[in-house]
């Protein structure tokens, strides 16, 4: 008898193992702190399990002790490993796994910023997430501090960007420029034309999502919440949050919204994929081609708003199920909708991929190699076209996509042209998939009631294919109808990173734009951001300072 | 006949800074003037400059320039050949003409050939 | 002798302008005139490129300021007369002024030689060619004085480029040009209009096009590039450049930078005209060539040729500037060298 996954791990800590959660495709196992180094060398390098995130935990009121949480996932067996280091807080440290994962490089970093867990041996220790002038000692995530809460501005802390190497010039990219959507950075060390070497910078902009998830909403407002991540993949986001609590809660949705959900999620890739190839012909000047894109688009917008009656921000999700079905008389004409974006999303992709040009721009360019997403922990249609397959709907199946027919797109191109045709082949398999999700559609109930009242401190893990790779939530039930801890680790937060690899020599700044297009970086959702409007006074300027202090009193002058 | 062109030039040279000098000063009695701190900074994607934008450059650009200057002087023998020649034709001395343009041109693409091998035509 | 130039004399000759201010004073009413059909131009062609590749790219473009939009341009220029106009602390501040003035002059010049009509030149240089590209070549200088005077890296680079890719096309643009030289004989604009009079079978007009096929393609592409005009707009390649050299500038001197880009695009139209395309001549050889339809005549050619530009640049993806440069220095190079060869031979047998 083959022996399971779970039980080649189990095999691999039996003796560290301090305490082993075991539940459906999910196992937490309880280690001791100073094993974590060795942990994550068996688990990334002996079983090759692909690194997902890390998450701290303030579980003071719950043990007495800071929690920090490897996750790792074994896509074949549809099955995920948590590693839990317990870390007390009067040494708030632990051995850090990035020289090992270098894919857990921001989310260590992340961990130090939020909860004050010192990564040690961390190669890069810079400051991540927060602000320049956040105060050092302040750790948002820690439970004490209350989610309104504007500590003093300080200075000193300024972020240090690298320094070029000799002879060579820094060039940001970013954070205004004009084919960044989203302020980030990227600073690229320059030798006449050539990128010699980069730098990465962003969240500009955070917003605080998951304190304010944890602090003041309930388990039926989050969604809500969640779907406002991101302006373009945000229902990715709520049906990854509810399927979490559903999971911890063991709540079982009725078939017609798993169906309804996996509609949603289609629709949502297409008009995604179809808004990045347009953005793709114009970060390569082809503008023509942009506003045709988005012209088809636009009839998918359409749909979004005839079938939930908007045309982002669905509001569809609760936990339980969706508020409503999609009503059968509205059905022919999406068929239709289908039929036509099918037809023109073809013709439009034959004239693209026709374009010499187009192809001498992309291909070769921006090259990530298998061994390079395996370290990062690239995702989605950034790894899938290097010759890494992995999808979320195949391998963790999850709403309506156990009973759909799909082939999942895998090329091994690893350059940008690879990633533009990953997208052009998703996008037709998404329209068939809707096709068949409308001629399957069960009818129903679309929502169970949920008790508002789940039992504490459950935790689970769960994952969504966005149209950027693996949306994965991890939550902690608490009490109050209010998560204890609820994590969201969008597939840009791997990607981002990614970039810098890409950057191989000989790349010029005119292959960085579309390298850095290529991934389809969505910056609000790596962020979880908030852009702060802000009416200035005439003839009045700002520093940045000033706008930092002005931002953090809410605006008011 | 030169001399008049030439003081058609001069005087469009004339005409031409005239106009774009004065379109300046209206401009400077129309437009507001209120520059003043952040706002005379240089653009730098929002960031703060990172030291100055006149740093060294590859050298790659001036073997350009060298490779142009050498093409140009010969594109203006070429011209001045290509002027004549419609007459030398008539006058039955072309093929004469021809040959010996070949023969420069020969020893123009061996150096042509020469820095295409050298890799001066990358750009790196 | 016939056209304005005659016309002009008898008109002082009548009022009694003494000999002496004759030629100063047709030069003051030509640059004048020159000026404002500069100002008209640039207008409409920015107008119909907007309409035009926003009607290629399903929009609908300005179409609120006037009928059909067509005043929009007048709004922008006043918008950019009446605009801030902000010189960086950091710029070199002399060179930063210099810059625009200097970029606008040979999109002036350039009139000076351009055959707008049987007899319509402002002065029909016996150098003509020659000057034109000699006088084409300040743009360079231009551009890299605007770079390097807004101490700004993209500037910079954008000037640089601009420079790599001027000079890489050039060459070929001389040496194209010299199949036209060797069959008119002359560098003069109106004599190399004229040496295509006549037709084939009394139907299809003798132009040069039909003559240098490969040399009208090579010089194509060239001006091309010499407009920086996609798909070689890399000096200001607005998705890695932001907008190249002009970045830091504002106001009118932005607005000279913009209105010497448009003027050269129908200038580098109006010499494709006259050196490939019979300039003035009418586009059927059995159509007489009347003096009043021959600035019709002229300008929809010129028209023709500059939707063509217009169409080229809402449908290609920009390159890269090695690509670029590999285009101009290892392909335009040999062919525009292979067609001069190809020419003296043909001419020869």
């Amino acid at each position: 008898m083959a022996i399971t996954i779970e039980e080649r791990v189990l095999e691999k800590f039996k003796d560290k193992a301090e305490k082993v959660k075991s539940l459906p495709g999910r196992l937490f196992i309880d280690l001791p702190r100073d094993f974590v180094k060795e942990a994550a060398r068996i688990m990334f390098d002996e079983l090759k399990a692909r690194y997902t995130i890390s998450v701290g935990t303030d579980a003071r009121p719950l043990h007495s002790n800071f929690e920090v949480l490897h996750f790792f996932a074994f896509d074949r067996d549809n099955f995920r490993v948590a590693l839990r280091f317990l870390v007390p807080p009067d040494d708030p440290r632990i051995d850090s796994i990035t020289p090992i994962v270098p894919g857990a490089n921001w989310a260590e970093r992340e961990i130090r910023d939020f909860i004050g867990v010192e990564p040690v041996g961390h190669p890069d220790p810079r400051r991540l997430v927060l602000p320049d002038d956040w105060p050092e000692g302040v750790f948002p995530l820690r439970k004490e501090v209350p989610y309104n809460y504007q500590p003093p501005s300080t200075t000193g802390c300024e972020f240090k960007f690298k320094e070029p190497p000799p002879g060579a010039t820094a060039l940001p990219i970013g954070p205004f420029f004009p084919i960044l959507e989203e302020p980030i950075q990227f600073r690229l060390f320059i030798e006449g034309e050539n990128v010699v070497g980069a730098d990465h910078r962003g969240f500009y902009v955070h917003r605080g999502i998951e304190k304010l998830g944890e602090s003041q909403l309930t388990y039926n407002q989050i969604p809500f919440l969640a779907e406002r991540i991101c302006g373009i993949c945000g229902f990715t986001h709520s049906v990854c949050y509810c399927q979490s609590v559903e999971a911890a809660g063991e709540i079982e949705i009725p078939l017609p919204a798993k169906y309804i959900r996996s509609f949603c999620l289609e629709m949502e890739r297409v008009h995604s994929h179809l808004l990045w190839l347009g953005l793709a012909c114009h970060i390569l000047g082809f503008d023509t081609l942009f506003m045709q894109f988005w012209r088809i688009r636009e009839p998918i917008m359409w749909m979004a708003e005839r079938v939930t009656g908007n045309r982002k921000n669905y509001g569809m999700n609760l936990v339980g199920g969706t508020r409503r079905n999609i009503p059968e008389e509205i059905r022919e004409e999406l068929l239709r909708v289908i039929d036509q974006t099918e037809t023109e999303t073809l013709e439009l992709c034959k004239t693209l991929l026709n374009d010499s040009a187009f192809i001498a721009r992309t291909k070769e360019v921006g090259i990530l190699t298998p061994e390079e997403v395996r370290l990062t922990g690239a995702l989605g249609p950034t790894a899938r076209a290097s010759g890494v397959d992995i999808d979320v709907r195949r391998d963790h199946p999850y709403a309506a996509y156990p009973y759909l027919d799909f082939e999942v797109i895998v090329l091994d191109g690893c350059d940008v042209l690879s990633r533009a045709l990953v997208r052009v082949y998703e996008t037709i398999e998404s329209l068939k998939m809707m096709r068949q999700i409308l001629k399957e559609l069960p009818e129903g109930p679309t929502l169970v009631k949920v008790e508002e009242e789940l039992p504490p401190y459950r935790e689970y893990m769960s994952a969504t294919e966005s149209p950027r790779g693996e949306d994965f939530h991890y939550i902690m039930l608490g009490e109050n109808n209010r998560p204890y801890r609820w994590k969201v680790r969008a597939p840009s937060y791997m990607n981002i990173p990614s970039i810098l690899w890409m950057f191989k020599p000989g790349t010029t700044i005119a292959d960085a734009p579309i390298t850095i297009g290529s991934i389809d970086p969505c910056i609000s959702c790596t962020e979880r951001l908030e852009i702060i409007d802000r009416s200035t006074g005439e003839s009045k300027f700002l520093s940045q300072k000033e706008m930092y202090e002005i931002s953090r009193r809410g605006g008011r002058k | 006949m030169n001399a008049e062109f030439f003081g058609y030039v001069a005087f469009f040279t004339f005409v031409g800074i005239a106009f774009a000098v004065s379109a300046i000063v209206t401009s400077w009695f129309l437009r507001p003037w209120r520059a003043r701190g952040e706002k005379l900074t240089t653009y730098e994607c929002g960031e703060e400059p990172i030291g100055t934008g006149w740093h060294r450059y590859n050298i790659r650009y001036y073997t350009f320039a060298l490779l142009f200057l050498v093409f140009d002087v010969v594109g203006v023998f070429l011209l001045l050949f290509a002027l004549i020649f419609r007459n030398a034709v008539k006058l039955g001395i072309g093929s004469f003409l021809f040959w010996q343009m070949l023969i420069f041109l020969t020893i123009v693409l061996i150096a042509w050939i020469y820095a295409w091998k050298k890799g001066n035509l990358e750009w790196v | 002798m016939y056209g304005l130039g005659p016309l002009l004399e008898s008109l002082f000759k009548k009022i009694g302008v003494p000999t002496f201010w004759a030629e100063p004073l047709r030069a003051i009413i030509v640059s004048v005139v020159i000026l404002a059909f500069i100002m008209v131009v640039v207008m409409v062609l920015l107008w119909l490129l907007r309409r035009f590749i926003a009607y290629m790219q399903s929009r609908l473009g300005p179409n609120r300021v006037g009928p059909e939009g067509i005043l929009q341009p007048v709004a922008d220029a006043t918008k950019l007369l009446i605009k801030e106009d902000i010189t960086p602390a950091a710029a070199d501040k002399v060179m930063f002024s210099v810059a625009p003035v200097l970029i606008f002059l040979p999109a002036f010049l350039v009139y000076l030689v351009i055959p707008f009509g049987k007899g319509m030149v402002a002065k029909d240089f016996h150098m003509g060619i020659v000057f034109v590209l000699a006088v084409g070549g300040v743009t360079s200088i231009a551009i890299i004085l605007a770079g390097w005077a807004s101490n700004n890296k993209y500037s910079i680079l954008g000037g640089m480029r601009s420079a790599a890719q001027l000079i890489a096309y050039e060459v070929p643009m001389v040496i194209s040009l010299l199949g036209v030289v060797m069959l008119a004989g002359t560098f003069k604009m109106g004599g190399i209009v004229e040496a295509q009079s006549g037709g084939f079978w009394g139907i299809l007009p003798r132009w040069f096009i039909f003559y240098q096929p490969i040399g009208f393609l090579v010089f194509f592409i060239c001006v091309l590039a010499e407009l920086g005009h996609l798909p070689f707009d890399l000096p200001e390649g607005e998705s890695e450049l932001v907008a190249g050299y002009n970045v830091e500038y504002s106001g009118m001197r932005f607005a000279l930078f913009y209105l010497s880009e448009f003027s050269n695009a129908f200038a580098f139209s109006a010499i494709i005209v006259t050196l490939f395309l019979g300039g003035w001549k009418p586009p059927l050889a059995f159509i007489p060539d009347w003096y009043i339809l021959s600035p019709i005549w002229f300008l929809s050619k010129v028209g023709v040729m500059v939707l063509l530009l217009m169409w080229l640049r809402a449908s290609i993806v920009r390159t890269r500037i090695d690509q670029l440069l590999a285009l101009g220095w290892k392909v335009l190079l040999p062919v525009a060298l292979f067609n001069f060869l190809l020419t003296g031979g043909l001419m020869l047998v």
